[in-house]
C-alpha cells in the first residue's frame, strides 16, 4: 500500500481489559445508536469503520479455546493514521474513552500523543489492501453526490421554466463544484431513527481464522506475495469496495493451561450485495493460488477445489460486528465511481463553459452524460 | 505555564532576528573528535534566544542533519532515539510522505545543497549588514576547515527591498509579503500580539500557542509535558529545522496574472491577492469588501499588527473574499476547518525562511534564467504533524477544505489535478484549471538545532 495514498486502512486487535466484555458490547452497541447523529458525520474521515468483540475463536483442529476475550477494530479512512486517531480523540474525547477504554493498556484520547502511539504499537499491518478508490475521499463522495443532486435538478426543468430560473439552479451547480457541502449533524432523534432503520448493522465479511503451528512466516511471505496481484484480483471480482488481509498475532490470551494461542490470518472486505453470493463469488473466481496464499497455512483449510466446501468453511470463520459504521449509504461501487467521474466532467463543463451565453449551456445540459460508458 | 529558557535555546527559533542578509554554510564532518573540538570552541559564539538589549551586527546558529549526529559521534541509541521523520529524513520520505513527485521529486534536485550525503551540520549567519555577514561566513569556513570540515554548499540570503511597503515587512520573489501571521509563542520575550497569530478561541478572542509545538521538552498544546528523545541533555530546548530550497519561477507567476486576468476581465492585483490570500502588501481579504490596512508587520513582536491579522475564516466559510484554496488559507486554516482550532495549532510552524537571488526586474516579461526562490526554513517539534502534514494535506490536496483534490495554486506540489476557484464581487464563481507550477523544490533535508547545552553535550563527545 502506499503511504500516499489519500485512503488508508487500520486494523487493531488487542485484548480486551479484565471482565470488560459485556459491558464493551452494550458500549459499542449504544455507540451504535448514537453515531448518526455524533461528530463522526461531522469529521467525515471514516468510509467504513466497526468494532468486533472476540470472545470465542472457533477453531478446525479440536484445540478449542476460550482466550481473553479480544477486540479488533477495523477501519478504510481518508488521511494519515496519527492526524485520524488525534481527531478523533480531540472530537469524540467521550466516545473513544468508552470504545477504546474497553481494550487492556489503553491510556486515555487526551491527550492525544500516547493515544496516537497506543493505535501505532497495537495496529496489525494489513498485507494485503484494496480500495476500489483510494484516490476519493468521503468527502469529495459527498460532493460527487450533491453535483449529481444538481445535475439531475436541472435536466428535471421543463422547457418551459424560465431563464432565471434556470440560472438558479446552475448557480446551485456551481457552489457546490466550488466547495463541497458542509456535512449535517442530524438531530439525536433523527439520527437514532436512521441507526434503528439502518440494515447495515453487520455489514461486510471479516473471517479470522487460526494458523498452523508455526506457519506464521510462511503465510506471510504467501500474502506478500499475492499483495502484489491483489489489485488485479480483487477488481476481477467485481463489487468490493475495500478489502484486507493481514496476520493478527495472538489475539487474546489463554490460561496457562490452555492450548497456545495461535496467530490469525484476518480477511475483511466490504462489497456490494449479499454476503452468500460475495463468498461463493470469491471461492470460485479468485484463483487457487491466491486463495492458497489466503488461506492455505491456515488450520483446517479445505482447499480450493470445491467452491461449495471453501465456502462453507469461509462462513464458518465469519465474525459479526459489534458495531459498525458505514457511510456508502448503499451505493455500489460502479455507483461511486460514475458518480466521481460525473464529478470531474461537470467540472470541466463549467470551466469550459465560462463566458458562454447561458442559452448556450441550458442546450447542452440534457446531453451531458451522454456517450457515458 | 512553563518557563522558556531563553539562554539555553538558539535564537531566531521562538523570537525571529529579521535581519536582511544570511549566510547558510554546509560542512561535512571528516573527523569527528576534530570536529567537537572545532564546536566546543563554537558553542560561546552561538547566538542564544535571550532578548537583545543592542542588536548584533551578526549572529550565529547551527543544526544538524541525523547523518551529522552520526559523524560526530553520538551513540546508537541516541540516533535511534530520534523520530522516523528526523532519522529518515527529506530525500527518503519525499514521496510517500511530502508528495514531491516529478520535477520536486529528489532525482530532480540541484547536485549540491543540504540534501547531499555529505551534508553534516548547517552553520547559519544573519547580519544586519551585507559586508559584516560576509567576513563572519568567510571566518568560520576558514575556522572550520582547520578541523577537517569540509564546506559542501554556501548559500546567500537577502531580504528584498522592492515592493517592501515598510522595514518591517518581508517580500518573497513574486512580490507578495510573506510570513505575515507567524504564531504567537506563550510566553514570548517580548510579549507578541496574539490577536491573528494564536488559535482562535470560541469566544472571539485568541490564545498564544503554546512553545512545545516548537521547542522540545515544554508543554504543547496537547499536554504538559511530551517527553524529548533521550538523551534529554541533548533535546531539550531543541527544534527540528525544516529546511527546502524552492526555486520560483517569477516570469511564470507575471504571466499567469496577466493572461488570467485578461481572460477573466479581472484586476490582476485582485487575480494575485486572491491565489495567494492576501493583497501583495500583506492586506487580507475580508468578506463584505472589507479589506484589511496596512501597515507595519513583521514577526509578531514588531509591533501590533492587528489590522493584518486579526481575523477569522468564520466570517467568510465559503471562500467568497479568500478563497478556500488560496496559500494563506491553507498553510494556516485558523478557524476555517470544521475542527476544534487547537487541532489546528497542532500544525503551525515558526517560518525563518529568505529569500536567495536577485529579484527578476519588474518590467521583465520573460525569465531571465538566473536562480531565485526561497529558502524556506521553519522550527517545529514534530516533522511529522506539522510540516509533513501541512504540506501534503493541505498545501497539496484540497480535501480538508472541501477543495477537492487541488493544490495549493503558488506552492503546492503533488499529483493534484491544478485548478483553482474565486469568487468575484458581481462576478461570481470563476474556474481555473491547468494552472502552471510556479515553484520547484529543488533541495532540502531536516535538521536538529539542539539548545546551547545541547550543544555543549555534543560537543563533550561519548
Amino acid at each position: 500500500m502506499s503511504a500516499a495514498s489519500r485512503t488508508n486502512a487500520l486494523t487493531i486487535a488487542l485484548p480486551l481489559a479484565p471482565w470488560r466484555r459485556m459491558w464493551c458490547w452494550l458500549v459499542l452497541r449504544l455507540l451504535g445508536l448514537l453515531v448518526r447523529s455524533s461528530s463522526l458525520v461531522r469529521l467525515r474521515f471514516v468510509h467504513a469503520a466497526g468494532w468486533i468483540i472476540v470472545g470465542h475463536l472457533p477453531s478446525d483442529d479440536g484445540t478449542g479455546f476460550r482466550p481473553r476475550p479480544a477486540m479488533i477494530f477495523l477501519s478504510d479512512h481518508d488521511g494519515d493514521l496519527a492526524e485520524y486517531v488525534a481527531a478523533f480523540g480531540v472530537v469524540l474525547t467521550w466516545s473513544m474513552n468508552r470504545a477504546f477504554g474497553c481494550y487492556e493498556g489503553y491510556p486515555g484520547a487526551r491527550p492525544t500523543r500516547p493515544f496516537v502511539d497506543f493505535v501505532e504499537r497495537g495496529r496489525t499491518r494489513e498485507l494485503v489492501r484494496y480500495a476500489a478508490y483510494r484516490e476519493v475521499t468521503l468527502t469529495d463522495l459527498e460532493q460527487a453526490v450533491a453535483v449529481a443532486d444538481r445535475i439531475a435538478e436541472l435536466q428535471r426543468l421543463p422547457d418551459t421554466a424560465d431563464d432565471d430560473a434556470f440560472a438558479a439552479a446552475y448557480q446551485r451547480l456551481l457552489d457546490v463544484l466550488a466547495l463541497a457541502p458542509q456535512p449535517v449533524v442530524p438531530s439525536l432523534p433523527r439520527g437514532l431513527w436512521a441507526a434503528l432503520r439502518s440494515r447495515s448493522t453487520d455489514p461486510g465479511l471479516t473471517v479470522l481464522v487460526p494458523l498452523g503451528e508455526g506457519r506464521t512466516p510462511d503465510a506471510a511471505a504467501a500474502l506478500g506475495e499475492l499483495a502484489g496481484r491483489s489489485e488485479a484480483l480483487l477488481e476481477s471480482l467485481g463489487g468490493v469496495h475495500f478489502a484486507r488481509a493481514a496476520i493478527v498475532p495472538r489475539v487474546g490470551r489463554g490460561p496457562a493451561s490452555a492450548p497456545p494461542v495461535r496467530d490469525h490470518v484476518l480477511f475483511n472486505a466490504w462489497f456490494d450485495g449479499d454476503r452468500a453470493a460475495f463468498v461463493r463469488r470469491l471461492s470460485a473466481q479468485l484463483d487457487e493460488t491466491a486463495l492458497d496464499a489466503l488461506w492455505g497455512c491456515c488450520v483446517g483449510y479445505p482447499g480450493a477445489d470445491d467452491v461449495g466446501v471453501l465456502a462453507d468453511w469461509i462462513l464458518r470463520h465469519r465474525l459479526r460486528f459489534t458495531m459498525a459504521v458505514d457511510t456508502r449509504d448503499g451505493r455500489s461501487v460502479a455507483e461511486m465511481r460514475r458518480l466521481v467521474d460525473r464529478r470531474e466532467r461537470a467540472l470541466d463543463f463549467v470551466t469550459r463553459g465560462q463566458g458562454e451565453p447561458l442559452s448556450e449551456i441550458r442546450r447542452q445540459i440534457p446531453t451531458l452524460w451522454s456517450g457515458e460508458a | 505555564m512553563a518557563s522558556i529558557d531563553w539562554d539555553d535555546i538558539q535564537g531566531n527559533v521562538l523570537r525571529g532576528y529579521g535581519f536582511d542578509h544570511g549566510h547558510h554554510l554546509v560542512f561535512t564532518v571528516t573527523d569527528a573528535a576534530a570536529a567537537r573540538r572545532w564546536l566546543g570552541q563554537l558553542v560561546p559564539a552561538v547566538t542564544p534566544g535571550t532578548p537583545w538589549r543592542t542588536r548584533p551586527v551578526t549572529t550565529l546558529n547551527l543544526a544538524f542533519t541525523h547523518r551529522g549526529l552520526a559523524a560526530l559521534g553520538l551513540d546508537r541509541q541516541a540516533l535511534a532515539s530520534f523520530p522516523p521523520d528526523f532519522r529518515e529524513g527529506m530525500r527518503a520520505r519525499a514521496e510517500h510522505h511530502l508528495g514531491d513527485v516529478g520535477v520536486d521529486n529528489p532525482d530532480h534536485w540541484e547536485p549540491a545543497g543540504l540534501h547531499h550525503p555529505g551534508a553534516h551540520i548547517l552553520l547559519m549567519v544573519h547580519a544586519s549588514v551585507a559586508e559584516a555577514g560576509e567576513t563572519h561566513a568567510f571566518l568560520l569556513a576558514s575556522d572550520a576547515s582547520d578541523y577537517g570540515l569540509q564546506l559542501v554548499a554556501n548559500e546567500r540570503l537577502g531580504a528584498l527591498s522592492a515592493g517592501r511597503p515598510s522595514a518591517g515587512h518581508r517580500i518573497e520573489h513574486f512580490g507578495f509579503v510573506d510570513g505575515a501571521s507567524q504564531p504567537a509563542v506563550e510566553g514570548a520575550l517580548p510579549p507578541t500580539t496574539v490577536a491573528g497569530h494564536g488559535t482562535p478561541l470560541r469566544d472571539g478572542g485568541w490564545r498564544a500557542v503554546r512553545a512545545g509545538e516548537f521547542v522540545l521538552g515544554l508543554a504543547d498544546e496537547d499536554e504538559p509535558a511530551p517527553p524529548p528523545p533521550a538523551p534529554a541533555e541533548l533535546t531539550r530546548n531543541g527544534s527540528y529545522l525544516v529546511y527546502r530550497k524552492l526555486a520560483q519561477d517569477v516570469a511564470a507567476f507575471r504571466a499567469l496574472v496577466a493572461d488570467l486576468a485578461h481572460r477573466h476581465q479581472l484586476d490582476p492585483g485582485l487575480l494575485g491577492a486572491k491565489l495567494v490570500g492576501r493583497y501583495a502588501d500583506g492586506r487580507p481579504l475580508l468578506p463584505g469588501g472589507r479589506e484589511g490596512t496596512g501597515g507595519r508587520h513583521g514577526d509578531p513582536g514588531d509591533g501590533d499588527d492587528r489590522p493584518l491579522n486579526d481575523f477569522r475564516y468564520r466570517d467568510d466559510p465559503r471562500g467568497a473574499a479568500c478563497p478556500v484554496g488560496s496559500h494563506i488559507r491553507r498553510s494556516n486554516p485558523r478557524d476555517g476547518l470544521d475542527f476544534p482550532p487547537e487541532l489546528v495549532s497542532r500544525h503551525r510552524l515558526l517560518r525563518r525562511g529568505m529569500p536567495y537571488g536577485p529579484p527578476l526586474p519588474p518590467d521583465a516579461t520573460g525569465d531571465d534564467g538566473v536562480p531565485r526562490g526561497l529558502i524556506f526554513v521553519a522550527y517545529c517539534a514534530n516533522i511529522g504533524r506539522q510540516f509533513e502534514f501541512v504540506q501534503r494535506h493541505w498545501l497539496n490536496d484540497g480535501n480538508g477544505f472541501g477543495a477537492g483534490y487541488t493544490p495549493d495554486p503558488v506552492s503546492g506540489h503533488g499529483a493534484a489535478p491544478r485548478r483553482f476557484v474565486l469568487e468575484v464581487p458581481d462576478r461570481g464563481l470563476v474556474f481555473l484549471d491547468q494552472l502552471p507550477r510556479l515553484v520547484r523544490l529543488r533541495g532540502g533535508d531536516y535538521l536538529f538545532q539542539p539548545a546551547i547545552r545541547g550543544l555543549r553535550y555534543l560537543a563533550a563527545g561519548p
